[in-house]
């Protein structure tokens, strides 16, 4: 759906038009809340973080963006409010830290963009990797190994037993490992 | 051997961070959730910011005219409560009724539309003749009910023609490339009917003419597609003919069935009944992982010109659950506006609403703040504030009740509006 389709749509009915954008571009908003608060917040944060980013977006997006990429709008708002909200979350733990204490870690600019930069692509590399296992070996190791679900929580979405999950789950591990060594990416590398 | 560890791809660039699509079992109803909530928070964002233009008027207005507002006394009534249910309310089928409350942004923000210069030409005019509605020439509530559970299973089957409920995967099918109004192409199977009932489009629409007014109005039809291949492209549709057979397009959508609408029922009523039409709505608790839905189930039905019931339309919403609210309390439906079958077709609902609403904005009070309802209305009470007698006086009017949310320290408030819009009363 285009800015200008959507803005078509929210002219005639603003429900249906929100539901459209959000049924489009949830897995997407998810993904990107996610993947930033995952480590720090609950899957609670994580719903209140997506519903406060929808609700800017439908908020915010107006005539000035009709011609534009939606999903690049959608994409940085999500990314700016879950960065906010982790920002948010941190406060709220106390994780905060102050340049003036001592232990602050000195900052090698130099040496973190190398290392960056490996980092990048190593996990181009990976992705690769695992794009290569094909469907359904793909989603099982993401889903088990990234996000750390069960079998039969994996088995539910793909409708597998939670048996042939562990199973293709084991076999895709060594197939991956295999073509990452094939590519000269060896264990403790990643 | 070792785990792999993929906390490598935590940070990770756009392109990748796409294809990490963190899926779980109960993803439908988290979806649910989170639009309520986004919907929820996205109305806090208008209010809010209406609330600041209000200010701003406020105080442009105090500073260039004393009086704005003619002939009613300008005060202030707080409205503190975020409304929860309306915001939280979704549509789960989009329903067939122009009811006239789907407002954009941008028509909220217009203002409202003038009242056409022949309004005051009309004043004098004075119709007496409004309809008569003996009590007992209306339908009674248990044959009311009678006809909502009568035609329930034909709207179940109806509104699910296109769900694995009614075909089957067996049936031979043949895929096209649908195009959807956003330009995108969805392969798409589409499955011959096997139906003894009906075996081509016309002939299932004349069967289901038995049961609804105008039923061809909810089954998108491609024509006949013979002269395609499978793979073609066609327009968004969901039946089509091929090689002289019907096909109905599959869908992961499931039909509604009467089990699921004969439980935890908290309100089954009649509504805006007249002899020859009514609107029935029943409500249902749903409790989905924790969180209760009320889902309201509304049917119009309508007497043919032979005097068999009909379904007029028909639409499912729903709207968080009260803990300890009866839901049988109010006169006016769950969620539903008003009824389209009492509309006069020269009435311009985008008008009256906006008026409406500019009309509140006269006492600092927001339409939002309020849960809408509407009908005709034939006469006027003895007693009833007068706002103006510059309005369209044909005995045709609509009732706006404004009723406040739970929780909100606010009175109902009922307006008279004519067809163009012109709020002309207001009950004291």
């Amino acid at each position: 759906m285009t800015g200008g389709e959507y803005l078509a749509l929210l002219e005639r009915s603003p429900k249906l038009a929100h539901e459209k954008l959000f049924g489009e571009y949830y897995n997407y908003v998810r993904t990107i809340a996610f993947n930033r608060l995952r480590s720090t917040g609950t899957s609670e944060d994580v719903e209140e973080c997506i519903s406060d980013i929808f609700a800017q977006i439908f908020f915010t997006f107006g005539e000035k963006y009709s011609n534009g990429d939606m999903k690049g709008f959608v994409g940085t708002v999500a990314k700016r409010m879950s960065i906010d909200y982790y920002r948010k979350l941190i406060r709220k733990a106390g994780k905060t830290f102050s340049m003036d204490e001592d232990g602050v870690p000195e900052i090698s600019a130099e040496l973190d963009l190398v290392k960056e930069s490996e980092n990048s692509e190593l996990r181009h590399i990976l992705m690769d990797s695992i794009r290569e296992l094909g469907e359904p070996d793909s989603t099982i190791l993401i889903q088990k190994y990234y996000y750390n679900k069960r079998s039969h929580q994996i088995g539910t979405l793909l409708s597998m037993n939670p048996s042939t999950v562990r199973m293709r789950c084991k076999r895709a591990a060594e197939k991956l490992r295999r073509v990452l060594e094939n590519r000269g990416i060896k264990e403790g590398m990643i | 051997m070792k785990d792999i560890d993929l906390r490598i791809l935590e940070n990770a660039e756009d392109d990748i961070v796409e294809e990490l699509v963190p899926f779980s079992p109960d993803e439908d109803q988290v979806m649910k959730r989170v639009l309520a909530m986004s919907e929820k928070k996205y109305k806090d964002l208008i209010r809010h910011q209406d609330k600041e233009k209000e200010q701003d008027n406020r105080k442009e207005t105090i500073k260039s005219s004393e009086t704005v507002v003619e002939g009613v006394e300008v005060y202030h009534r707080p409205a503190w409560y975020k409304p929860l249910c309306a915001a939280a309310a979704f549509i789960l089928i989009a329903g067939g009724l122009g009811t006239g409350f789907a407002f954009s942004r941008k028509a909220r923000l217009s203002g409202v539309s003038q009242p056409n210069p022949t309004t005051t030409a009309e004043t004098t005019e004075l119709t007496t003749e409004a309809p008569a509605k003996p009590e007992d020439i209306l339908p009674k509530e248990e044959e009311m009910k009678g006809i909502f559970e009568e035609l329930f299973p034909f709207f179940s089957e109806f509104s699910g023609l296109c769900t694995e409920d009614y075909f089957s995967r067996d049936w031979e099918s043949i895929n096209f490339d649908l195009r959807s109004y956003d330009g995108e192409l969805y392969e798409t199977p589409f499955y011959k009917v096997e139906d003894e009932r009906f075996s081509t489009y016309d002939e299932m629409v004349e069967y289901y003419s038995r049961y609804f007014f105008e039923p061809a109005e909810r089954l998108p039809y491609a024509g006949d597609v013979s002269d395609h291949q499978a793979g073609d492209v066609l327009d968004d549709c969901y039946f089509l003919e091929y090689n002289g057979a019907l096909y109905v397009r599959g869908t992961m959508k499931r039909a509604e069935t009467q089990e699921e609408w004969n439980h935890d029922i908290l309100s089954d009523r009649a509504f805006f009944v007249n002899p020859d039409s009514f609107m029935w709505e029943r409500v249902v608790k749903n409790e989905e992982n924790d969180v209760a839905f009320a889902d309201a189930l509304t049917m119009e039905f309508k007497k043919s010109d032979d005097g068999v019931w009909k379904i007029l339309s028909y639409n499912i919403m729903g709207t968080q659950y009260e803990e300890g609210k009866d839901y049988t309390a109010s006169e006016y439906p769950l969620l539903e506006g008003g009824p389209s079958f009492r509309a006069d077709d020269d009435i311009d609902f985008d008008s009256v609403m906006a008026s409406v609403q500019t009309y509140l904005e006269g006492y600092n009070e927001n339409f939002y703040d309020y849960n809408a309802h509407w009908d005709m209305m034939t006469e006027l009470p003895d007693s009833y504030y007068h706002v103006t007698d510059d309005f369209r006086n044909n005995n045709r009017w609509i009732r706006v009740v404004l009723e406040p949310y739970p929780g909100d320290d606010t009175d109902t408030r009922v307006l008279y509006v004519d067809g163009y819009g012109v709020v002309f009363g207001e009950e004291y």
